[in-house]
């Protein structure tokens, strides 16, 4: 075949002009008999009126496919490939009238060709034609027509098959719910629906995640009726009764009794409560008073330089018990936060001061207990001797400020003995820490019913804790200042001399916790409320400052505090023996090493980093040629020559 | 980064983490042997075994502040693309048996890095290049040969390799059609007698990716692959193939 008869071709008609550019394009690159089968199939698509690409390709679908399709739609051992060409033929004639654009307009299309020449088709085809109302297939019809139609009236629909089982995906989620705690949900469900037809698995996907979203409940629908729970039938709902509805129904006697026991329980939870909350309010009472008195010039005589201190500790104490927490608690918190107080004061040297809210707390046994807490140190009792002597020297401290001993109770002077004038303070300190004993004294008997077993509350009280003491200052007394600066180190140093890697943790783990709360800034806001209560908030504008400060420099600290604990945590080996041997502190220097050791590879590594960010700054001014692939630099590279090594050939057939 | 310190710190990073030792595999030796080294689309890197895997990690860690992409492909191989170049790393695909096959074949001890070689697709595929790019190695014996014959052929019987991975039945015509390689008349025959495997377990997307590349690289040799494989059932309606498609050829 040469140009001038494909020429002939186009002109007598045969072959339509696509068809013509097409072969022309081939002359003498394809085989003589390619071309000559090419010019039988384009006279065959001219006359059937191809004459674009899409066409083709159309036609070419349908060749492809519809031998499968008639495969699936005809009786078994039905020879229809001599008619193929003229179902492909019909096919693409029709497909305006039945598309192939999907599967199912395909088959529709197919079984359409199949029936107009008039092969069998199976008997579940035709049950399923046949059982199609003619309404519905007019439908069909008309919609493939392009007509739009209404649903069919007068049809229930029952004819119409689910398309998938649904009781075959029930038992499929239910296999995977129990793989899933196995494989994995997602390894779970690609097994169970592994050899599922894609289309199948997707539209299951859906489905499951429709219910496990509960978007089948996603619209309320409206509740005319509740019950109640002894299954009556009531036309309001529960939360709008204010009482409980008496039951004719005799319930089981064990019901009952759960019933009793948990109001029970309520109630002695409430009792608690309430009695605590009579006790925190016995002891701010106690509280405001002896703040009263130490603020007064009774009270500075007596605290000298350490009033300012003192007050502060109080204050501070009064506003934890105030501002502990009311639901979970025990009576003995408010006890423990003013020991706590007076260990504080003892740690600081203020010996005077620690008495003080001993007393508050009416603890007369801590006398010993604070020498114990000094171990080989002075006795308490001797150091006030030494502190009155050196308060003497003092010109505002008066000779006659009462301690421990003159608080006594005197010996009754049926004795023989006269009883000393006692000066007005004295009689003002005791008739105070009279009032205070008096006041006490029954709350904090052991014995006393206050003492809640709450074992059932969650008592996380305790963690509260004071912050930590100022550092010590010097004392004004007549004593050597070398002697109380050693002292107070002595102090320090045996208090540190055990501590371990754990303690640190746990300190900073607390110290984390409390700038997490943002106390202070808390704090400052209540302070701005009450201003603003009482009018007088917009003449103090630096409280907002302070308040913005304190939330910054809160954020701050907590970061770098979690930093360094979460650091210190990293390096610190877990073993959990050492977490029953925290007296050991020899963790100190291998962590110490590690953290080494992290820094140096840190540094090794924003080294490279910016060694790698200096290489790329330079390669910027370098021209480089743009790489695709490998690159041109890359094939100069690769062009230098190679030498080849080849091994023995090893017979593998 | 140029290539030569790409593969230069590749060759440290696999010292410093002790892995075996890298080579250049696949496209880039054989593309040089045949003088094609501008049709380099990206650089195979493979070390025989496992530790290849490690190498992928620890190189893309070592460049990721570059930018570009780490990856790692269903197959098993990881790449990276930097600047523009993919580094692709070995799955380290071993075919069952290999290791038995290999002994009976004669050889005693097969190395990892032989049984990775003789487990790949062609002869002219299992070319290994130091990272010097100074020296390339035929350990299987077969691939610089095929290379001058302009043969493609598979490593281990044909049935083997193609069952193995059905991928590379497409991948014959591709290779053929981009390197004008003529094939081995066992593979033909094979596909010739097994056609349906050139669709067992590939996405038809696959196929006519492969089909569309090669049909770009060489029309007539893809045209004329497929007439002999009689593989025209398989072929879907792509662009430069459509007016091939006839009914006589399905």
């Amino acid at each position: 075949m040469n140009q001038e008869q494909i020429q002939q071709l186009y002109e007598s008609g045969e072959i339509n002009e696509y068809f013509y550019n097409q072969i022309l394009r081939k002359i003498g690159l394809l085989p003589e008999n390619v071309i000559e089968s090419y010019i039988d199939e384009a006279r065959d698509m001219s006359a059937l009126g191809i004459d674009n690409a899409e066409d083709q390709k159309i036609f070419f679908y349908i060749l492809l496919h519809t031998d499968d399709i008639l495969k699936c739609i005809l009786e078994e051992k039905t020879h229809f490939y001599q008619f193929l060409p003229q179902i492909s033929d019909i096919i693409f004639k029709n497909r305006k009238e039945y598309p192939i654009d999907t599967m199912m307009n395909f088959y529709m299309a197919v079984t359409n060709a199949a029936e107009q020449i008039g092969l069998p088709l199976k008997k579940s085809i035709i049950n399923e034609l046949q059982q199609m109302p003619e309404e519905i297939q007019q439908c069909i019809r008309d919609k493939q027509a392009g007509i739009k139609v209404a649903y069919p009236q007068g049809w229930g629909g029952d004819n119409i098959k689910k398309p998938y089982d649904i009781k075959k995906w029930m038992r499929a989620t239910r296999d995977i719910y129990m793989m899933a705690e196995d494989l994995g949900y997602q390894d779970a469900f690609e097994h169970v629906t592994e050899n599922w037809d894609k289309m199948e698995q997707q539209d299951y996907k859906h489905w499951l995640s429709f219910y496990q979203e509960n978007a089948h409940n996603k619209y309320k629908k409206a509740q005319k009726v509740y019950t109640n729970d002894y299954g009556y039938v009531l036309p309001i709902s529960h939360d709008n009764l204010k009482g409980a509805l008496p039951s004719p129904i005799k319930q089981p006697k064990d019901k009952f009794k759960e019933e009793e026991r948990k109001i029970r329980e309520r109630q002695d939870v409430n009792d608690a409560r309430e009695r605590i909350e009579t006790q925190r309010s016995k002891i701010i009472s106690r509280l405001n008073s002896a703040e009263k008195l130490l603020s007064s010039l009774d009270g500075q005589l007596f605290a000298g330089d350490n009033q300012e201190r003192m007050l502060e500790l109080l204050q501070d104490l009064k506003r934890r018990v105030q501002t502990a927490n009311k639901l979970r608690a025990q009576s003995s918190l408010f006890e423990d936060f003013i020991y706590r107080t007076a260990n504080y004061c003892l740690a600081e040297g203020n010996k005077r001061g620690a008495k003080f809210f001993y007393k508050i707390a009416q603890e007369k046994d801590n006398l010993e207990s604070a020498k114990d807490l000094l171990g080989d140190g002075p006795d308490l009792e001797g150091d006030l001797e030494g502190a009155m002597e050196g308060a003497s020297d003092m010109p505002e401290m008066p000779d006659d400020i009462p301690m421990e001993d003159e608080l006594v109770v005197p010996e009754e002077p049926g004795k023989g003995e006269v009883e000393p004038e006692k000066t007005e303070t004295q009689k003002a300190f005791e008739e105070f820490f009279s009032r205070l004993e008096s006041g006490v004294h029954n709350d904090f008997d052991k014995d006393d019913e206050l003492y809640v077993d709450d074992s059932f509350l969650f008592s996380t009280a305790q963690q509260a804790q004071a912050p930590p003491p100022k550092p010590v200052e010097p004392i004004e007394v007549a004593e050597d200042p070398k002697d109380s600066h050693n002292k107070g180190t002595e102090a320090i140093e045996r208090a540190l001399s055990s501590v371990n890697i754990y303690d640190l943790i746990n300190h900073l783990e607390y110290l984390s916790a409390i700038f997490k709360r943002r106390e202070l800034s808390r704090q400052l806001a209540i302070a701005d409320l009450m201003m603003d209560r009482l009018g007088i908030g917009s003449y103090f504008p630096s409280l907002g400052e302070a308040s913005r400060s304190a939330l910054d420099s809160n954020q701050y600290i907590s970061t770098r505090v979690e930093e360094i604990l979460s650091k210190i945590r990293g390096t610190v080996a877990q073993d959990t023996d050492e977490l029953f041997e925290p007296e050991q502190s020899a963790g100190a220097n291998e962590l110490g090493e590690a953290l080494e050791k992290e820094q140096e590879k840190e540094e090794a590594a924003k080294e490279r980093r910016k060694k790698m960010r200096e290489q790329k700054e330079e390669a910027k001014f370098t021209k480089e040629p743009p790489v695709g692939g490998a690159g041109e630099q890359a094939t100069q590279e690769l062009a230098q020559p190679a030498q080849v090594e080849q091994g023995k050939p090893i017979p593998t057939r | 980064m140029k290539l030569t310190e790409i593969l230069n710190l590749l060759v440290e990073l696999s010292k410093e983490h002790n892995t075996s030792t890298p080579y250049i595999t696949g496209g880039v030796p054989r593309d040089k042997l045949l003088g094609r080294l501008s049709d380099i689309e990206d650089i195979d890197i493979t070390t025989g075994d496992s530790t290849v895997h490690d190498l992928a990690r620890v190189f893309w860690e070592a460049v990721r502040e570059q930018g570009g992409d780490y990856k790692v492909l269903p197959d098993g191989h990881a790449h990276v693309v930097i600047e523009g170049m993919k580094i692709d790393f070995s799955s380290n695909y071993r075919a069952p048996g290999i290791k038995e096959y290999l002994q009976k074949a004669g050889i005693k001890d097969p190395s990892e890095i032989m049984m990775e070689l003789y487990s790949r697709d062609f002869t002219v595929n299992s070319l290994l290049m130091t990272m010097d790019l100074k020296t390339i190695k035929d350990i299987t014996g077969l691939g610089v040969n095929d290379i001058k014959r302009k043969l493609i052929r598979t490593n281990l019987p044909a049935k083997i390799t193609l069952t193995n991975n059905t991928k590379r039945v497409a991948r014959v015509i591709y290779l053929a059609a981009k390197l004008g390689f003529s094939v081995d008349d066992e593979i033909k025959k094979f596909i010739i007698s097994n056609p349906d495997i050139i669709k067992k377990d590939v996405k038809p997307k696959f196929l006519e990716d492969q089909f569309a590349k090669a049909a770009k690289y060489d029309e007539d040799k893809t045209v004329e692959l497929i007439d002999e494989l009689k593989l025209w059932s398989y072929v879907h309606p792509i662009e430069p193939l459509v007016p091939y498609m006839m009914k006589g050829r399905l």
